[in-house]
């Protein structure tokens, strides 16, 4: 049913070169499927649920309910969604695409863009909006006043939190297994395979390192954030964590050189151009600590707490390896 | 009056001085004055000396070159258009500048070529003192000129908003602080050499017409009959503005006010001759950038204070109890 609206606006054009009679029949089978579409029992006896679709073995599997049309309004969810989500139940994604992100890339051409406004969901009609905490209150109390079901995200401090919204966006989209398959292949990367512990990695003998993550216009990142479980699940200490700073905050050069630390993580790359940009290569940086390895972790796999994380893990660990 | 103005003198130049070697040791990375020292004659600790000469040394040079270039611009521009209310930042020079230089930074011309962000400040400022000129040579009514400041600052801004809007990098937009309020922190040696040459470039030209402007005082006409040709006046002293405050404006963001208080402090000592008070806002101004510079980074905030922030809240007083002044004695 859900893809009927599309079909009639998609022939349009063309039924009315031929018959310029029809566009008043169009417009009463737009009001026709209006109607319909806020009853899903008449919808399903219609016909207009998709009989199949190819599951992630790639084998054909009967689906019993109407898989949920959603519309996200947050770049992060953004990502969630694409991750689980078949293409054909997105109905449209945040404006702000995360850089770098392939599914993206593909995704494009065929997803609506959505600049967060209220109107542009209410045409859309998703059965579920997918938002962040962030989210303007205005734009979702009047999406829940015309009984949208919204469906509000944290931003992620551990990748605890990010697996249980892979789970929780999932489930939403009716891809569960999808959803687990997609945290295991992350608890692996992360190198836990034991799904049922929760701890960090266990340390060496020698003392951890100490991390520190630099951002545009100074930009560090303490306890609580979601840099710090990345630190941490690395094998390395937070720098910021330590310095008592508690979730984000800006520091100067002076107070980075001050602070020491034995490897340094840019978070923003420095080829953008932005007024803040330019501290990433600031020259007093490399001439306080000439020997401090400086890694550059590209800002999409940071900016969410996204299943790409696993990947900024991956880039601290290695360098961390080789301080060792 | 030449003791007064010897006086002046020594007192900005010692002051200068002191603010100097104060800028160079107040900082959150403790350094001893010794290591100072050895950092300047070429010493071998590598964290302080960095410290030293790569982040304090430029931004100490910047706060004299940002200064000096607003205190003399305000005052060739209150001199030549005899108009106390004039200044680059409220006749639109900085929003223009403002303008350029992000065109140039956010298109990412400046990242292919150095050059590009001081000259994308140059054209802006040239361009906002462009419509001054037309403004100012045709119509030469203070109101006039204050309101087209006025309209051309709003217009500039918006621009600017609207480029920060578009550019790819979300966090753009939050740099709209960073260009209105301007900040000397942790810029670099290349920020430095990027400005210098232009800067220089243009305080010669701005000091090029002090006698000049002192003859301004008598009138346009009494000034010609002097012998002194107002359009290559006037041309000599907006291209001046638009060099030296562009190039500042694009490296540290639009300082407001400075051009405007400097002059009116000083003007005392220079006996109300223009001339005589270019040299001695260039001092003042760099004066009063560098120890606001300093009073910036002693204030007990989690993020420094944006410099702009601290300049404007002395100057907007500043200006008000000059239109106070101003309306008491037309009354």
């Amino acid at each position: 049913m859900r893809t009927v609206p599309g079909h009639t606006r998609g022939m349009l054009p063309l039924k009315v070169k031929m018959f310029p009679k029809i566009p008043a029949a169009v417009l009463l089978c737009l009001a026709v499927v209006m109607g319909l579409r806020f009853s899903g029992t008449a919808s399903a006896a219609l016909g207009f649920v998709e009989s199949s679709a190819p599951d992630p073995n790639g084998t054909q599997m009967p689906i019993t309910t109407v898989p949920a049309r959603m519309a996200s309004l947050n770049a992060c969810t953004d990502e969630l969604l694409l991750a689980v989500a078949d293409p054909d139940q997105i109905a449209g994604l945040s404006r702000y695409p995360i850089r770098g992100m392939k599914v993206i890339k593909k995704a494009e051409g065929t997803i609506r863009s959505l600049a967060g406004g209220a109107e542009e969901v209410l045409a859309l009609h998703p059965d579920i909006v997918l938002a962040s905490d962030f989210t303007r209150r205005e734009t979702l109390s009047l999406l829940n006043k015309h009984h949208y079901r919204i469906e509000a995200f944290k931003v992620p401090e551990t990748f605890e939190d990010i697996f249980r919204d892979i789970r929780r966006v999932a489930a939403l989209a009716g891809r569960e297994t999808k959803g687990e398959e997609l945290v295991s292949t992350l608890r692996e990367r992360l190198g836990r395979r034991d799904l049922s512990s929760g701890g960090t990695v266990p340390a060496g003998n020698s003392p951890r390192p100490r991390v520190l993550f630099f951002g545009v216009a100074g930009h560090v990142t303490g306890a609580g954030t979601f840099e710090d479980s990345i630190i941490s699940e690395a094998g390395g200490r937070n720098l910021a964590a330590e310095a008592g700073i508690r979730g984000h905050t800006w520091i100067s050069l002076e107070e980075l050189i001050q602070l020491k630390p034995d490897a340094l993580f840019l978070t923003e790359d420095s080829k953008a151009n932005s007024a803040g940009q330019f501290l990433l290569d600031h020259p007093a940086i490399r001439s306080a600590y000439p020997d401090m390895p400086i890694e550059t972790i590209p800002p999409h796999l940071l900016n969410c707490g996204s299943p790409d994380a696993v990947e900024a893990v991956e880039i601290v660990r290695s360098v961390l390896r080789r301080l060792a | 009056m030449n003791r007064r103005l010897v006086f002046i003198y020594a007192f900005l130049s010692l002051a200068l001085l002191a603010c100097a070697c104060a800028s160079m040791a107040i900082g959150p990375y403790p350094v001893t004055w010794m290591e100072i020292l050895s950092a300047v004659t070429g010493g071998t600790d590598t964290a302080a000396s960095a410290v030293v000469l790569d982040i304090r040394l430029p931004r100490t040079l910047l706060a004299i070159l940002a200064g000096a270039t607003l205190g003399l611009a305000g005052a060739a521009l209150q001199g030549y258009l005899r108009n106390p209310l004039a200044e680059p930042a409220v006749l639109g020079v900085n929003g223009g500048a403002v303008l350029g230089a992000v065109l140039a930074l956010y298109t990412g011309l400046s990242s292919t070529h150095l050059l590009a962000l001081p000259l994308g400040g140059l054209a802006g400022a040239l361009l906002s003192t462009l419509v001054i000129y037309l403004l100012a040579g045709s119509l030469s009514s203070v109101t006039i000129l204050i309101l087209a400041g006025v309209a051309v600052n709003t217009l500039l801004f918006a621009l600017t908003s609207l480029v920060l809007n578009l550019a790819p990098n979300p966090f753009s937009v939050l740099e709209i602080v960073f260009w209105q309020m301007g900040s000397l922190a942790d810029r670099s040696m290349t920020h430095v050499l990027l400005a210098a040459p232009f800067v220089l470039a243009g305080w010669l030209l701005l000091l090029w017409d002090a006698r000049a402007l002192n003859a301004l005082t008598l009138g346009e006409e009494t000034a010609a009959s002097l012998g002194i040709s107002i359009p290559a006046v006037s041309k000599r002293l907006l291209f001046g503005t638009a060099l030296s405050v562009g190039a500042i404006v694009s490296v540290c963001g639009s300082i407001g006010f400075v051009g405007l208080v400097v002059p009116h402090m000083l003007r005392p000592f220079a006996g109300h001759e223009p001339g005589r008070l270019l040299p001695l806002s260039l001092l003042g101004g760099a004066v009063l950038v560098l120890a606001a510079d300093i009073a910036v980074r002693l204030f007990p905030l989690g993020a420094e204070l944006k410099l702009g922030v601290l300049t404007s809240l002395l100057g907007a007083p500043f200006f008000l109890y000059l239109l106070f002044k101003l309306r008491r004695s037309t009354l």
